[in-house]
């Protein structure tokens, strides 16, 4: 594996640790100048290396990855549709269907070509507006959004139909960001993992209704639970 | 509607429920005529399969008479069916592989499975939560998803009895069977002799199996295997690798079936111990099955297993499967795939799947019929529910 390749393994804080300790090591090793500083000039020079590359062999041998890549703020999920991009481009683009698949999205009103407004209802009833303007558009293959001036929060996001190998149908791939900016980093943080999983499900959702037709569902099913603390009782939970 | 109700371990009850009605386009609602208990309802019952929730209806194995449609569907009002235990939406990658319970579409709790297996299969009646949380079919009625997909029409030439274990067991058996790609004059082993044993039996000699060995040590179970043609062999008698290896000339059998199973839905390995040692509707360490099979296989030979496992193995014999270069076959049963055929055997009189009953009780008594089951007394085998009857438990003669 050539270097241009590799793709970081070390978090942010650690790089820095590592670039500071590094440059110590390799400081005081060089202003000794003779062989009894030479570990420490090996390690300075390794620790200098894997700042400096934001990689580290070591991590890379045992298979360790602890680089914020995998749980950064884009959070990008991805799902094969059994239906051309085209088709799936044009039911996503229409944003009125989004009710049908968003399961916090309780409405959708177009303002004009690029702007609509969306309304949100979240668990527990909460609902609140926001405006969305769409700022790339490629018909078939996706279109970029933001949140609009005036929004309640900053974010961001994309999706893209790309076709899958073979006969497989389209891959589609969505991500949302939460800006540093609007709303501050810590809610960006905290609202990015819930976003990646309601998009995750959103998106199993679009799956079932291009494909069934209908997404499945249990809701409004009979069951014995005529009285609400008896839903206490449950199994085992996984581990 | 009367149905039963999951409340915690070992507590069924037979309650009043709202009706279901149609929530999707492609539902239809049958009304339930027969429905049965199932070895792995036992592991419900007995509280080790997780996201299970008071009040859930259980049961997957029934059949009616469909009430209503959501939308045409090939289906109409007074279709007498069976339903598949798998709810699969007949469109996705997995289905039209006629790969049915493996359907992307069919489990709403798809993220839950996701967790703890990187994938999700299909959703399941009366299942617990991670496979769907859908109602089950031990009720007067049920609502049955992907309705033009799963349920197969039946003649009124054929009874409920005959046709009411196309919905899993049979299907189960016969898929184990297959999967063993059995040549002619092959001998296949089977371990386990319950209702799904019994069809992994009659399968095996169906699809031209030489001779078949059924592994077991409860004598009923036994007898009923080598009246469909096995050898028995009783495990509390006899050393069952040694006795194989006698049978077959030290080749060991061509396949081996594990239809013990150990249907443990832990993800952890303490968990699956637990539960592991918790063995219920056979006496007999499960894994150890399983191993069993593994050892006694011929080179090169082929182990099926129809046997639910739920987690991780603890001292898992991997090393002979590898030296040995068998292959494993195994996943729950695309039903739907298997119906049409399976039918034809039964209408053709090749096979009476009735055969595995050994008592007939109304809804009302499904508790009593838990607890028989689950006790393993009375030589139960299978149990046959239906609704709207309502009379004493009578063991077959």
């Amino acid at each position: 594996m050539n270097a241009s390749n590799r793709q970081s393994n070390i978090g942010t804080a650690e790089r820095w640790i590592s670039l500071a300790l590094g440059t110590e090591f390799l400081y005081r090793s060089l202003k000794k100048r003779n062989t009894s500083a030479l570990p420490a000039a090996i390690i300075g020079s390794g620790l200098v290396y894997r700042g400096l590359m934001n990689y580290c062999p070591l991590y890379s041998a045992l298979g360790i990855d602890r680089s914020s890549r995998l749980h950064g703020p884009d959070a990008a999920v991805t799902i094969i549709v059994a239906k051309p991009p085209a088709e799936l481009y044009r039911f996503w683009r229409d944003v009125q269907n989004a009710p049908l698949f968003m399961s916090h999205v309780s409405a959708v009103h177009v303002l004009d070509q690029t702007h609509s407004e969306w309304t949100m209802t979240l668990p527990g009833g909460h609902s609140f507006q926001w405006t969305a303007e769409i700022t790339a558009d490629e018909p078939d293959s996706g279109f970029e959004w933001r949140s609009a001036k005036g929004s309640p929060f900053s974010v961001n996001g994309n999706v893209r139909f790309k076709k899958a190998h073979g006969c497989r149908g389209t891959q589609v791939i969505a991500s949302i960001r939460f800006s540093r900016s609007g709303g501050g980093s810590l809610l960006g943080k905290l609202a990015t993992p819930l976003a990646k999983y309601s998009v995750r499900n959103d998106l199993a959702r679009f799956k079932s209704l291009m494909e069934a037709g209908e997404i499945p569902t249990t809701e409004g099913q009979p069951s014995g639970r005529v009285w609400a603390d008896r839903a206490l009782v449950t199994s085992e939970v996984p581990a | 509607m009367k149905a039963v109700c999951w409340n915690g371990k070992n507590d069924v009850r037979v309650e009043t429920v709202p009706d279901p009605k149609i929530l999707n386009p492609r539902d239809a609602i049958v009304r339930i005529t027969s429905t049965a208990i199932c070895g792995s309802d036992l592991h419900l019952y007995n509280g080790v399969i997780p996201t299970l929730q008071a009040g859930d209806i259980l049961g997957h194995e029934f059949m009616g008479e469909v009430v209503e449609v959501g939308h045409e569907n090939g289906l109409k009002r007074g279709d007498r069916v069976v339903v598949p235990f798998t709810i699969s939406c007949g469109n996705c990658f997995f289905c039209k592989k006629t790969l049915f319970s493996l359907c992307d579409n069919s489990n709403p709790n798809a993220l839950l499975a996701e967790k703890a297996y990187g994938q999700s299969g299909a959703g399941l009646f009366g299942f617990s939560h991670m496979y769907g949380g859908y109602a089950g079919g031990q009720a007067e009625y049920v609502r049955v998803p992907f309705a033009d997909v799963g349920p197969i029409k039946v003649p009124e030439s054929v009874t409920d009895e005959q046709v009411l274990f196309l919905s899993d067991i049979f299907p189960t058996g016969y898929m184990a069977a297959e999967n063993c790609n059995i040549q002619p004059d092959d001998i296949v082993a089977v371990w386990g002799c319950g209702p799904v044993g019994q069809f992994a039996v009659r399968s095996a000699l169906l699809l031209g199996a030489g001779q078949v060995i059924a592994i077991d040590n409860v004598k009923s179970r036994l007898k009923l295997a080598e009246q469909g043609g096995a050898v028995p062999l009783n495990y509390d008698e006899v050393d069952v690798i040694d006795r194989l290896k006698v049978m077959t000339g030290g080749m060991g059998p061509d396949s081996c079936i594990d239809c013990v199973g150990m249907e443990s839905h832990g993800v952890s390995v303490d968990a699956i111990y637990d539960r592991v040692k918790q063995s219920v509707f056979l006496a007999t360490d499960r894994l150890h099955a399983l191993r069993q099979a593994i050892q006694a296989c011929r080179k090169g030979g082929v182990i099926s297993v129809p046997g639910v496992y739920g987690g991780v193995l603890d001292k898992f014999n991997f090393g002979a499967a590898f030296a040995k270069g068998l292959t494993f076959r195994m996943g729950q049963t695309h039903v739907q795939k298997y119906m049409p055929k399976l039918l034809s055997l039964v209408e053709s009189g090749l096979i009476d799947p009735s055969i595995v009953i050994t008592h007939r009780m109304g809804l009302d008594e499904a508790p009593e019929g838990y607890k028989l089951f689950n006790e393993d007394k009375d030589n139960c085998i299978k149990i046959v529910l239906s609704p709207g009857v309502s009379r004493r438990a009578e063991v077959r003669a």
